[in-house]
C-alpha cells in the first residue's frame, strides 16, 4: 500500500521546487527595489532681496536662518523657542504678515523646511524664500 | 532503498504554507512598494510635517549635499544647468519642475539656484521631502 501511494505522488512534487525558486527571487527583487519612502512636496516662492529694500516692505517680516542654529527676526536675534512665540504674535496680526526666509550660507535645506513647517503649524503659510541680489 | 521514497512525503507538505507565506509577501511588495528609477546621486529627502502630494509626471532637479546637481540623468555644472533648464521650460511651459535636494545641501545655494530658474520659466517648484519619522 505504501509502495503505490508513492509512486503516484512523486510526479506532482518535482515541480514545485523550481516555482518556489522562482518565486524566491521575486520576493527578493521587489523587497530591495522597492522604497517606501512617503514622498511629500512643498510649494515654494522666492524673491530676491535688493541691498537697500530690506525687510520692512509692507506687511511682510523678514527671518534670517543663522549658520549657528539661531534665528533673526527683523534684526533680533532669537534661538529655536524664541521663534516659536514670535510666530505665534505674528500670527495673531490681522492681517497675517508675509515670512520673508532667508538662509545664510551653510544651513541646510532641513532647517529651512522646518521653519516652514513650524509657520505653518501656526497659520503662516504665505512664506517667501529671499537670496541677496549680489551674488 | 525503496524505504528513502516515503520519506520525502513529509517534506512536500512542510513547503506549501512556506510557498503560501512568500507568495502573499511577494504580492504585498509588489502592490505596496513602488519602484523607482535609480538616480545619479544619492540623496536623503528632507523631513516635513506638510501634507503636500506630489504632483506626477514632472521632470526633477537633484541636489547633492556637496552641492553637485543633476538633471534627466546628467550631473551638469551650475552654469549648465540653467541653459539645460531654459531648453526644457521652452518646450514645457506650464514651468513646473521638482526639487529634489539633499536635507544637508546647502539652503542659500538651492534659492539662489531657484531664483535663477525662475529668470528662465519656471513657474511653479515643488521641494521633495518625506514625511516625518
Amino acid at each position: 500500500m505504501r509502495f503505490s501511494a508513492g509512486r503516484r505522488r512523486p510526479t506532482a512534487e518535482i515541480s514545485l521546487t523550481p516555482l518556489i525558486d522562482v518565486v524566491f527571487i521575486l520576493l527578493i527583487f521587489f523587497m530591495l527595489a522597492s522604497s517606501f519612502l512617503d514622498w511629500r512636496a512643498i510649494g515654494l516662492k522666492t524673491a530676491k532681496l535688493g541691498n537697500t529694500a530690506g525687510a520692512a516692505s509692507e506687511g511682510s517680516v523678514l527671518v534670517k536662518l543663522r549658520a549657528d542654529g539661531d534665528y533673526q527676526v527683523s534684526g533680533e536675534r532669537m534661538n529655536r523657542a524664541g521663534f516659536a512665540d514670535r510666530l505665534k504674535t505674528l500670527a495673531g496680526r490681522e492681517p497675517r504678515p508675509r515670512l520673508i526666509l532667508e538662509a545664510e550660507a551653510g544651513v541646510p535645506v532641513q532647517a529651512v523646511v522646518k521653519t516652514v513647517d513650524m509657520a505653518a503649524e501656526r497659520g503662516l503659510t504665505d512664506v517667501t524664500l529671499a537670496s541677496r541680489s549680489e551674488r | 532503498m525503496r524505504l528513502v521514497k516515503p520519506r520525502k512525503k513529509p517534506a512536500a507538505e512542510n513547503v506549501l504554507p512556506l510557498i503560501n507565506v512568500v507568495f502573499l509577501l511577494l504580492i504585498f511588495f509588489m502592490l505596496a512598494g513602488a519602484l523607482e528609477k535609480a538616480e545619479l546621486l544619492e540623496i536623503t529627502p528632507p523631513e516635513t510635517a506638510s501634507s503636500g502630494q506630489p504632483g506626477d509626471a514632472m521632470a526633477v532637479l537633484l541636489v547633492a549635499a556637496d552641492g553637485r546637481l543633476s538633471f534627466e540623468n546628467e550631473i551638469l555644472a551650475l552654469a549648465d544647468i540653467v541653459g539645460r533648464l531654459k531648453a526644457y521650460f521652452a518646450e514645457h511651459p506650464d514651468g513646473r519642475l521638482k526639487l529634489k535636494a539633499d536635507a544637508q545641501s546647502d539652503a542659500a545655494m538651492v534659492i539662489a539656484l531657484i531664483e535663477e530658474l525662475r529668470a528662465v520659466g519656471l513657474k511653479e517648484l515643488g521641494l521633495l521631502a518625506t514625511g516625518a519619522s
